[in-house]
């Protein structure tokens, strides 16, 4: 009997067991179909997210390469600029080419995979990069760099690794080791310094007004597009721009031989442009900083008079209160030595006017920069500059004191080769001159014009003049 | 003590009949399940691999556009799209420092840019590196459009994609579309002649 007892007690463990067996079972094959979708979601998921956090860090290295370009233009207005970048390396070794670095402030967002965005740019100015008016170019790299959600696990398609070129352990451009699997892509900029890009730029409306008006361009430094370094009409061009910041831009019916150009407006009577119509432009009219010298020579600014110019790297500076030439007066720049380029710098603090056949003489060798603190008021039927490059006169209209404003009025039939940057003066052409000419740019606040007046824009200016801003002219990402 | 016989429990065939046939539901509906559930996933996994194709496509794409200096739609032998940029590595694939000639900028000899080309072979997707072997990027594809907009100054690719639906033993499909709009950053626009 005892026997038996035991047979049954086994009979009911034996059943008890096949029970759990069979529960055992069914959890270990739904943990397999369950492992394997999650294991599969999981790759899924990371891949979305490397993706993502790929494309995310291009947004990084753009807001460092801005910070760059930022920090360049800066330069043009605020001597302080870079004074807070290193001048070294992560790894404290001097830059080469007098290059600066910024680790920018990490940007942080809230949301799901990464969240953080890390950029470090680095500005420089090679020696190769110096053109032809031996003006600097620079070089604005940026790596941004984001971070990998979970684990360090690589994704399984070559092909990603090939294009996204992730950091798990190291980087595989540096082969540094990395502190979290992380993303990074680099973009390198050249930035130009950039003149009188158009023959006339305006921040307020742009209103030619007259089918009299003739607007062309040429280029002084090419036999080819012009006579001795002068416009000559059978040379001219068609890249005489106008644009403006606002949007208006009455044409006026002129001939325009260029592009009209409005930020986001409309361009009306302008049937004879010859070039593009768009409504895409804005430049920022960079001021021109009051000039704080402290080495210069007081002039008077009226009565004939002779300024000589000095080397490039120390120009002849003259300051005067106004710059006044009237009756038959003339100024003439003369340069300071029988060879080679010579440069002179003026500080007007005051008005600059001309009447009758007063004028300005440029003698060759020499280059002239008028810093202008007051308004300007041209008439009669003096010539400026005649017979020479509108790069050797430039009138550089210093950024009035708030809410003060400036005007600068044309009247008459004078000649003026000049480049004129005024982006606070509001410009009027009068109406009643016949055959005003202007070789050169002009850049107002706004700009009104009357009479008949012909523009013709020297393409030069854009290599040569004084800088007013950096723009970006090769844009690309290192991604090998 | 004697133990009755009929206190041994067992099960009568019609028990077992009646179990097998619920047993054999209950598996049937598991298989049927499970082969819906590996249909949709391989299903899905097909998509997701043609959303990663899609995207790496797209990235290319995007960047190649990006750091062009030009860009021409269309060729010969396949080609859909062809981008040219400064050769900005030199022979050990180390960047090189850009260089100015008189006023013009370039990376390495500006005679000899580096070319990138996109070429469609049936429904995969290639990209070419100068003549190095063109290198596979992307399957299922349907149909691509690429077009330039406004002057060559931005592209516009559409790209549309097949990931396959296998259901008793025909193919399914249901296409996705991707369209992104990229602009030329380096276009400059050419020099009107008088």
């Amino acid at each position: 009997m005892k026997r038996t007892l035991l047979l049954r007690q086994f009979h009911r463990n034996a059943c008890r067991g096949n029970s759990m067996l069979a529960v055992l079972g069914f959890i270990a094959v739904t943990s397999l179909l369950f492992g394997a979708v999650f294991t599969r979601s999981m790759n899924t998921y990371r891949q979305v997210s490397h993706i993502a956090t790929w494309q995310e860090s291009l947004r990084a290295a753009e807001a460092g390469s801005e910070v760059g370009m930022g920090e360049l233009r800066k330069t043009l207005i605020d001597p302080t600029a870079f004074s807070t970048w290193s001048t070294t390396a992560p790894d404290g070794t001097p830059l080469p080419n007098n290059g600066r670095r910024l680790v920018c402030p990490k940007l942080v967002h809230g949301g799901e995979g990464n969240t953080d965005l890390d950029a470090a740019v680095t500005v420089d100015a090679p020696p190769e990069l110096v053109d032809g008016s031996g003006r600097q170019w620079f070089r604005v790299k940026s790596v941004g760099t984001t971070y990998l959600p979970g684990a360090a696990r690589v994704t399984d398609d070559k092909r990603d690794h090939d294009l996204r070129h992730l950091s798990f352990r190291r980087n595989p451009k540096t082969q540094l080791a990395v502190s979290q699997p992380q993303a990074a892509r680099v973009v390198e900029l050249i930035a130009k310094p950039t003149s009188f890009e158009n023959a006339i730029v305006s921040d307020l409306p742009l209103l030619i007004n007259n089918y009299k008006v003739v607007i062309d361009s040429y280029d002084s430094r090419d036999p080819a597009k012009s006579t001795d370094g002068l416009y000559d009409p059978a040379k001219a061009l068609k890249n005489g721009d106008v644009a403006t910041n606002s949007q208006l831009i009455d044409a006026g019916n002129a001939t325009i031989n260029g592009d009209a150009y409005t930020n986001n407006g409309q361009i009306t009577n302008g049937a004879n442009i010859s070039g593009e119509q768009r409504d895409d432009f804005y430049m920022e009219l960079t001021p021109i900083p009051k000039p704080t010298w402290t080495s210069y020579t007081p002039v008077s600014g009226s009565g004939n008079m002779t300024l000589t110019g000095g080397p490039k790297g120390n120009p002849t500076r003259y300051k005067m209160n106004n710059m006044s030439i009237t009756g038959t007066e003339i100024l003439t720049f003369a340069p300071g030595s029988p060879t080679g380029e010579s440069y002179v710098e003026v500080w007007v603090t005051g008005d600059f006017k001309t009447a009758g056949s007063g004028s300005i003489v440029v003698q060759p060798r020499t280059n002239v920069e008028i810093f202008l603190e007051g308004n300007v008021d041209v008439k009669g039927n003096g010539s400026f500059n005649a017979n020479s490059q509108p790069g050797r006169l430039q009138i550089l209209c210093v950024q009035p004191p708030a809410n003060q404003a400036r005007t600068m009025n044309f009247g008459g039939n004078g000649v003026m080769v000049a480049a004129i940057y005024g982006p606070q003066y509001d410009v009027t052409f009068g109406a009643t001159g016949s055959a005003g000419t202007m070789w050169g740019s002009l850049t107002g606040r706004s700009i009104t014009m009357g009479g008949t007046t012909y523009i013709h824009y020297d393409e030069a200016l854009a290599d040569t003049g004084y800088i007013t801003d950096y723009k970006v002219r090769s844009w690309f990402e290192d991604n090998k | 003590m004697k133990i009755p016989l009929g206190s041994t429990r067992a099960v009568t065939i019609v028990e077992l009949m009646i179990a097998v046939t619920i047993g054999v539901i209950a598996l049937g509906a598991v298989y049927t399940g499970a082969m819906s559930m590996q249909r949709c996933f391989a299903a899905s996994q097909s998509f997701l691999d043609d959303s990663r194709d899609q995207s790496r496509l797209s990235d290319y794409l995007s960047m190649d556009v990006r750091r062009a200096d030009q860009v021409a739609v269309g060729g010969a032998d396949g080609v859909m799209l062809t981008a040219t940029m400064q050769d900005y590595y030199d022979g050990n694939g180390l960047p090189r420092t850009p260089t100015i000639t008189k006023y013009v900028h370039s990376y390495g000899d500006p005679a000899a840019p580096m070319v990138v080309k996109y070429i469609r072979t049936g429904q995969f997707i290639y990209r070419q590196e100068r003549n190095d072997p063109p290198v596979q990027i992307a399957a299922d594809v349907q149909n691509v459009q690429v077009n330039l907009l406004d002057g060559g100054r931005s592209v516009e690719t559409t790209v549309t994609f097949l990931p396959k639906f296998r259901r008793s033993g025909s193919v399914s499909s249901a296409s996705t579309t991707l369209r992104t709009t990229t602009m030329v950053r380096n276009y400059h626009r050419p020099t009107p002649t008088p």
